[in-house]
């Protein structure tokens, strides 16, 4: 009893070893195909950061466009302050007012577009801090499909050696493990027909039962069951 | 209280006051030629050929003058603003600081001498 025990337990363990690596090749298949998805995504991120690249510098040539021409507005209304200067009185304080006006709103104009290029700038930081790290992103992901690759050639080594080891123990189990493990099972079904019958034998009035016991018990015995103990 | 209208520049890290009668107009920075052997240089500022006098290091703009009823211009200013302001026996107040008048003729003045041709060169 004590070896059917250690065969079932080798049995079990050898089955737990298959299912581990057939899971294993299922993680690491899933692994493999995440790694390439966020390889595909991180391109497409790449592919934008440098589409924004280019709206940056289209922006700052309009950018430039519009301070030009402020100064150039700047200039205007510095030249008609002047002109408001050679005026007599009234017309002149009157453009010279507008004039000191229209210098005030371009002044803030300008000052609004500085602002916007600060910021521009600043984005442009942020756009170049996040396009690294998406390279170093993109080179993690590499690294650890290289690991992948790794992993898989170490379980395709254990499915191998633990193919070599069914083949080894197979003359300790006599026969090989598939179907050791279905003679173990049937011994176990045994030992529940062995217990169900001792149940049978057990119950008054059920005098035809010592005979199905009898009938039964040769196969029982074979099987490695003792009828009426289950063991 | 007199007034006195006209351009507040910075020549030279120094605030001066050039009067609305003399500054005539204020143009973005044209390209120059320099003036052989002159420390003069000439533009073209809408069709004419106009002298320039540089006060200072270069900024973006050129200051035209009119002295002794001739064109010239004025470049290395900086124009901080124009407008009118209280007048003073050398030039102007603003915000209770006393800003002297440009001396634009005596700075075309003192150039004069390198302007006359001389001996052995080319009249």
């Amino acid at each position: 009893m004590t070896e059917r025990i250690d065969e079932a337990s080798l049995l079990e363990a050898l089955e737990s070893a298959r299912r581990a690596l057939d899971q294993a090749e299922s993680v690491l298949a899933a692994a493999r195909g995440g790694a390439a998805r966020g390889q595909t995504q991180l391109e497409a991120v790449s592919d934008a950061a440098r589409g924004l690249g280019g709206r940056g510098r289209e922006v700052r040539a309009s950018l430039q466009i519009v301070y030009e021409s402020l100064e150039r507005a700047k200039l205007s209304s510095l030249n008609a302050g002047l002109e408001a200067g050679r005026l007599s009185e009234p017309a002149g304080k009157v453009v010279m007012q507008l004039a000191g006006d229209l210098r005030a709103l371009i002044a803030g104009a300008l000052e609004a577009l500085e602002a916007h290029a600060t910021l521009l700038g600043e984005s442009d930081r942020e756009r170049e801090r996040w396009l690294d790290g998406v390279v170093t992103a993109r080179e993690t992901l590499t690294a650890v499909l290289a690991d992948l690759g790794v992993l898989g050639r170490h379980r395709q080594d254990m499915l191998n050696a633990l193919g070599g080891l069914e083949r080894a123990v197979a003359p300790v189990l006599g026969a090989d493990p598939q179907t050791a493990r279905r003679l173990a099972e049937l011994s176990e079904q045994a030992k529940a027909l062995a217990a169900t019958v001792g149940a049978l034998t057990k119950q008054a009035g059920a005098a035809g039962d010592e005979r199905v016991r009898q009938a039964l018990s040769p196969l029982l015995e074979a099987l490695g069951a003792k009828p009426g103990t289950g063991s | 209280m007199s007034e006195r209208s006209g351009l507040l520049v910075r020549a030279g890290g120094e605030l001066g006051f050039v009067p609305a009668h003399t500054a005539r107009s204020i143009v973005p920075l044209p390209p120059m030629s320099p003036v052989a052997n002159t420390p003069l240089q000439m533009t073209l500022v809408s069709g004419r050929v106009v002298p320039v006098v540089a006060l200072g290091s270069p900024t973006s703009v050129l200051v035209l003058c009119e002295l002794d009823d001739e064109p010239i211009g004025f470049s290395g200013l900086e124009v901080t603003s124009v407008g009118t302001f209280e007048a003073t026996e050398r030039g102007v107040l603003v915000d209770g600081r006393a800003v002297p008048e440009l001396d634009l003729s005596g700075a075309l003045r003192s150039m004069e001498p390198a302007l006359e041709p001389q001996l052995g060169e080319a009249p």
